[in-house]
């Protein structure tokens, strides 16, 4: 079966105009769509930044594909946004509703995440809607949200999941003192003026750390959060971890005071 | 004569003599009753097994040291023992770091742009935060870190907010 003229020449015409279209810019290239699984934005960014200062083509074309990009952007940032906030509400989840003290803190940033939640989702719905003023609007009311509302929020539950899980170490610490008098009680080693000291020394510096560590309950429970709640976080950790020194140091002299025979 | 014999064969026992006779040579006889009991069983099994225990603590004792501190346990004093001590000030130290990661400033992130409308304090707490977020697994590294040529939401909304 052989081609006619005509037919080739259409044929040809054919390829031409997919040739052309390869080659056309698209509304959208690829390399501008933001990479929503790993929350990279910079190429979309710069993208955009482009075309805005060194595109002087077709205006038309201009507005549409900036359009397009920033709906792209917009749509990357909300989805990054929402797997993260969705990570860490699963991971206060996690934590454990057993404890008195953490059970209500836990269940206000449960609650305040879902709000997070519903509010990215309301964004996202509105972004097909735009138009390239109202995507400038929509971009500058997230940041503000984010700044005065997500970030603190979002900042004191990571400053809970880490003082929720101190919250063991501060048991096993009251515990260990209260084992330590009386194991020192038992073997009467108050009759020691040092080690009496270093027992009344661990006590005070206990009491100190856990005076710390409820300083921390209640800033957790404040909105909006004092912002050197870590700081807080980390101080109590050190006197807790000052107290434990102090216990090494009962331990030593424990050993010399009363001979316990070989050690493993 | 042989009258006599006949006598003699027919001479016997005084009977209340010989019964009396019987009984005092059975009771000098070792008599042996087989009487199994339940008790001295379990007295045997709890004997051969205090032996075993107790040649496998001198084993212990011989061949893998020897703990006073964990021995008196019942007297609390194994709270004093450093191997315990150790475990727990341990945990308390990765909780001090973890804690302490967002303020362990390299100069990448001294050095990166500023955020418009955030103070110098709140940019260090808000790094500290992201620092949080990824040693508790929160966020990918890439996703908010401001390390040079990444762009953070914050960033890129800001970027489509002009």
């Amino acid at each position: 079966m052989g081609y006619s003229p005509a037919g080739k020449r259409w044929t040809a015409i054919i390829a031409v105009a997919l040739l052309c279209i390869a080659f056309l810019p698209g509304p959208i290239s690829a390399h501008a769509a933001a990479d929503e699984t790993t929350c990279q934005f910079a190429d979309s960014i710069k993208e955009l930044e482009a075309l805005r200062t060194d595109y002087y083509g077709d205006p038309a074309f201009r507005i549409r594909t900036e359009l397009a990009i920033r709906k792209k952007i917009l749509f990357g940032i909300i989805d990054c946004a929402v797997d993260e906030t969705r990570t860490l509400k699963d991971k206060v989840d996690e934590v454990p509703a057993d404890n008195g003290s953490i059970a209500p803190i836990r269940t206000r940033f449960l609650s305040m995440l879902d709000s997070a939640l519903q509010y990215y989702a309301d964004a996202r719905s509105r972004v097909d809607t735009l138009g390239i003023g109202g995507s400038k609007d929509l971009a500058r009311e997230i940041r503000t949200w984010r700044t005065n509302t997500y970030t603190p929020t979002a900042t004191q539950a990571l400053n809970f999941l880490v003082w929720a899980k101190n919250q063991e170490l501060f048991a096993a610490g009251n515990d260990r003192l209260a084992d330590i008098q009386a194991a020192i009680r038992a073997l009467k080693l108050t009759e020691d003026e040092k080690a009496r000291a270093l027992l009344e020394e661990s006590v005070l510096s206990l009491k100190s750390a856990n005076e710390e560590n409820d300083r921390v309950r209640t800033e957790l429970d404040q909105f909006p959060p004092p912002p050197n709640t870590l700081d807080a976080i980390q101080r109590s950790l050190e006197k807790l971890s000052h107290t434990y020194e102090l216990f090494f140091s009962l331990s030593e002299l424990a050993q010399k005071l009363i001979p316990l025979g070989e050690k493993k | 004569m042989m009258d006599l014999l006949k006598q003699l064969k027919r001479i016997a026992p005084d009977p209340s003599f010989s019964a009396r006779s019987r009984i005092e040579l059975l009771a000098q006889m070792p008599v042996r009753i087989v009487r199994p009991s339940l008790w001295q069983f379990l007295g045997e099994s709890v004997a051969s097994a205090g032996a075993l225990a107790l040649v496998g603590i001198l084993l212990l004792v011989a061949v893998g040291g020897f703990s006073a501190w964990n021995f008196l346990t019942p007297l609390r004093i194994a709270s004093l023992d450093p191997a315990g001590l150790t475990a727990e000030a341990e945990a308390i130290d990765i909780q001090i770091q973890l804690a302490g990661v967002g303020y362990t400033d390299s100069p990448m992130a001294e050095s990166t742009p500023a955020i418009a409308g955030t103070s110098t304090l709140e940019q260090r707490h808000n790094r500290a935060a992201h620092k949080l977020a990824e040693g508790l697994g929160v966020v990918q590294s890439t996703a908010t870190t401001t390390e040079e040529g990444q762009v953070t939401i914050d960033d890129a909304l800001s970027a489509l907010a002009e």
